[in-house]
């Protein structure tokens, strides 16, 4: 498994790695001291686990996670704040508070390996710019902040620069634009009704005909999406399939 | 303390009846006597004079005492002015009318002690009258007893306000004594347990600072105030761990005029200082910053400087993150009034923050722990 540590904190950061060269299956390939060098550095190495300091210089663990497409297994490091409880809440996959204790990461790469099984699958994948739907995302609204399963997410729904999610009871905007995620989301669950929104499959309740040759979906949580003429025939020729 | 004086309450109300219904007994008894003056015949003062007096007497206080006991039973005490004054007018026709009766009955039965209707009659203007004088009377005894109530509700408020605010202010001394952050505490753990293989003798060192920091913050809970000299040292090896932590990131320097080691300083004040310079400035640096705290005298001041690389964000600062330098100065004011000041404030690439504390005196010294 491939691992990369952000801490701006030198210290830290050879503390971890030495706690983590108990692990042989665990490869540390590259470390981080800010956020920036941190996001181009999982760009470029797609760790199978972050394990991510959340107070540094400049922006925060949480910024970072949030310019990424695609949000890697976090372990969160952190002292002692309020962030650690928020971050847990929202099922950040966990977090350890420094001084770490062997133990507690014993665990934490325990559940990693789980949820994060080795296949081959996953590093072909990997080296796509696509986005499968059981890759997460990382979402903040204001205090509130979430790992989201690209499956879960029932509607995308473009507002200017960004757009907004629509997932269980939640709809937080994230800085995107509605054709960067087009291009990058699974086109067998996702697919792009109109100019505003981009519809998961999966949470279709039914279709009728609608005006000038479109379709009207209704999803399951009852919203109505118009499907433009366009995208209709693409859109049966893809259900015909 | 309460007892004694809730006994003396007693006393005084006590003795305040006797001598108010003494003295208009014997007012009373003077007026009568001047109406008898010039009159042949008859002495100024005779028994039937005086037992009517002292029934008077006795009548007042029973019946003002019955009325005092109401006011308390209905709780009038805590009424508003405006549902008070009607009810003590009617109480206190009421309590005239009680009066009338106790004192005149006697006037009223034959020595066969049949009631006679006719003298009665008679007398009803008199009467009257005399409802009327004892009705003022007893709104008068009213007025007394409220006004003495009220000012005695006033200081009882003014001595809990005062012992209420002296709490407050030692509470709040206590908690303005920031403890250490527990933020630094534990990130100077992991960095010690970092170096404790890279450098031992460093983490050695490291673990004597810590100690020494955890000490002072804990002893300074007792004391209000401290040599500068006390503090200087911590701040020392505040910031000589923080650099352990920072390594690079973090300059600091510390210049201390000798002549000030011994100033007494409030704890903690300059050490919560460079901590937020740290925590605010520093710390958010991609490349870090520096620190330097220096102390010297001017005048009969103490005047201590902390400056640190950052910029401060007012907004950020007036709301809840303003509130160690909001306490700052709160603390400097509880504990030297307008003599001691503190200012904070941008000046070029550095934030500058500045306490001035008078040299050898506290304002206050009454709030010593």
């Amino acid at each position: 498994m491939k691992a990369i540590i952000v801490d701006d904190e030198r210290l830290a950061r050879n503390e971890l790695k030495r706690l983590l060269s108990e692990y042989p299956d665990i490869e540390v390939v590259d470390e981080a001291a800010n956020v920036d060098e941190g996001v181009e550095k999982i760009k470029h190495h797609e760790p199978d686990v972050v394990f991510l300091d959340i107070q540094m210089p400049g922006k925060s663990g949480f910024d970072l996670l949030e310019e990424l497409d695609r949000s890697p297994r976090v372990i969160f490091t952190t002292a002692y704040d309020e962030y650690a409880i928020k971050a847990f809440e929202f099922n950040a996959l966990d977090y350890l508070l420094k001084p770490i204790e062997p133990a507690r990461l014993s665990e934490a790469i325990k559940k990693v390996k789980i949820e994060n099984p080795e296949d081959e699958e996953l590093d072909i994948r990997k080296i796509s710019k696509q986005l499968r739907s059981d890759d997460q995302v990382f979402v903040k609204d204001g205090d509130r902040c979430w790992f989201v399963k690209l499956e879960e997410v029932r509607l995308f729904e473009s507002e200017g620069n960004y757009v907004r999610l629509f997932f269980r009871e939640n709809k937080p905007l994230i800085l995107k634009t509605l054709n960067y995620l087009d291009e990058r989301l699974d086109s067998k669950t996702f697919f792009r009704a109109n100019r505003k929104h981009i519809i998961n499959l999966k949470y279709i309740e039914n279709i009728e005909p609608w005006l000038n040759g479109g379709l009207l979906v209704k999803m399951k949580d009852g919203k109505k999406i118009e499907v433009s003429r366009r995208q209709s025939i693409k859109f049966k020729e893809m259900l015909s399939l | 303390m309460i007892d004694l004086l809730r006994d003396n309450r007693l006393k005084f109300y006590g003795l305040l009846q006797i001598v108010g219904w003494g003295g208009y007994g014997v007012l009373n008894l003077l007026i009568m006597a001047t109406m008898r003056f010039g009159r042949e015949r008859e002495t100024l003062i005779n028994w039937t004079m005086i037992s009517s007096v002292v029934l008077i007497i006795i009548a007042g206080i029973a019946v003002s005492h019955l009325f005092r006991m109401l006011i308390i039973k209905l709780n009038w005490l805590h009424l508003e002015l405006k549902y008070l004054a009607p009810r003590l007018v009617f109480g206190a026709m009421v309590c005239g009318i009680a009066i009338v009766i106790i004192i005149s009955l006697p006037f009223y039965f034959d020595s066969n002690l049949n009631f006679d209707f006719q003298q009665l009659s008679n007398s009803l203007p008199f009467l009257l009258m005399h409802w009327i004088n004892l009705s003022i009377i007893m709104l008068l005894w009213s007025l007394i007893y409220f006004t003495i109530h009220y000012f005695e509700n006033f200081q009882q408020a003014e001595i809990e306000r005062f012992v209420w605010e002296a709490a407050v202010k030692d509470f709040e001394l206590k908690t303005l004594k920031s403890q250490l952050n527990p933020h630094f505490m534990f990130n100077a753990m992991n960095g010690i347990r970092a170096l404790i293989e890279e450098d031992p003798e460093k983490a050695k060192r490291s673990i004597t600072q810590l100690s020494n920091i955890f000490r002072y913050s804990l002893n300074v809970e007792r004391s209000e105030t401290v040599p500068l000299e006390d503090e200087i040292k911590t701040v020392n090896d505040y910031l000589t761990l923080e650099q352990v932590r920072y390594e690079e990131r973090l300059r600091f320097s510390v210049d201390i005029e000798p002549a000030v080691y011994f100033v007494e300083i409030p704890p903690m004040m300059v050490q919560t200082l460079v901590e937020n310079g740290i925590k605010h400035g520093i710390s958010k640096l991609p490349k870090g910053g520096s620190i330097s705290v220096k102390a010297a005298k001017n005048g009969d001041n103490l005047i201590i400087k902390i400056s640190n690389s950052g910029n401060l964000n007012e907004a950020e600062m007036n709301n809840s993150k303003g509130f160690g330098l909001a306490n700052t100065k709160h603390r400097l004011s509880l504990l030297y009034g307008e003599k001691a000041s503190f200012t904070i404030k941008n000046a070029e690439k550095m934030v500058e923050a500045v306490i001035k504390i008078p040299i050898g005196g506290r304002e206050n010294e009454s709030y010593h722990s």
